[in-house]
């Protein structure tokens, strides 16, 4: 099974049409790519889920300062945000993770995706050098 | 994890007390190897340079696996904190239709080249 070309052109739409955030969009598609090629969500059904809850998510992040858990070190001012699928792989723990900073007027998103899968998804991208 | 150890029949003849000395025959059905299983997370029984039987501490094997499982876990967290690190030097954002336009068009890019292998 795979996700068709509509269903990401469509994760694009919803995701850039939220208020009050920001993103690369390499990092954008990079990001949608890599869930659509988790083996968990790899269908048009499931992968349209999951963006769901990231938008959802997403959402909450733009609008709620007291969410999420602050991150360390070479990640100072950022936070982390964890939230499940409605297909996780591993339950009962949460298997999609938002790593963002929040700004003056915008929240920037630096990431969002599963935890741990697709495991080589970005390094494949990077031999590949397509993007 | 305990460390492991091998021990020898001729070994267990020396060390081991006469009532508590094992047959290799008797192995099977015996209870007296779980007393050695307190002291040692293996045995294994060795007759004439080969193993003829080894014996593991029942928890051995999955906490090994789960040990496994949590390192792969580490892994995979180290890598994508690396991407994460990579990203915050890439700051080149935008938001609503100048950001929905540049992805879509990358998207092309990408399915122009073809699917990743």
């Amino acid at each position: 099974m795979t996700v068709s070309e509509q269903s990401l052109r469509q994760a694009i739409r919803i995701i850039t049409s939220i208020d009050g955030i920001v993103m690369n969009p390499q990092h954008l598609l990079l990001d949608i790519l890599a869930l659509s090629q988790v083996p968990a969500f790899a269908d048009d059904e499931k992968f349209n889920s999951v963006i769901a809850t990231i938008e959802k998510a997403l959402r909450e992040i733009a609008n709620n300062d007291a969410i999420g858990d602050r991150l360390k070190n070479d990640f100072t001012g950022f936070k982390s945000f964890h939230i499940k699928s409605d297909y996780p792989t591993d339950p009962p723990h949460d298997d999609l993770r938002i790593v963002y900073e929040r700004e003056t007027k915008q929240v920037w998103i630096v990431a969002f995706g599963h935890r741990y899968l697709p495991d080589d998804f970005y390094d494949r991208i990077r031999q590949s050098n397509r993007m | 994890m305990d460390t492991f150890e091998q021990l020898d029949m001729k070994r267990l003849e020396r060390e081991l007390p006469n009532s508590n000395r094992l047959q290799a025959s008797d192995l099977r059905h015996s209870k007296k190897w779980k007393e050695l299983l307190q002291s040692y997370t293996t045995i294994e029984i060795i007759s004439s340079g080969e193993t003829i039987a080894q014996l593991n501490t029942p928890h051995l094997i999955p906490s090994l696996v789960q040990k496994i499982k949590q390192l792969e876990q580490e892994v995979e967290q180290l890598k994508v904190e690396r991407l994460y690190h990579e990203r915050l030097s890439e700051k080149h954002v935008r938001s609503g239709a100048d950001l929905e336009r540049e992805t879509n068009a990358l998207l092309d890019q990408y399915l122009q080249n073809g699917d990743v292998k």
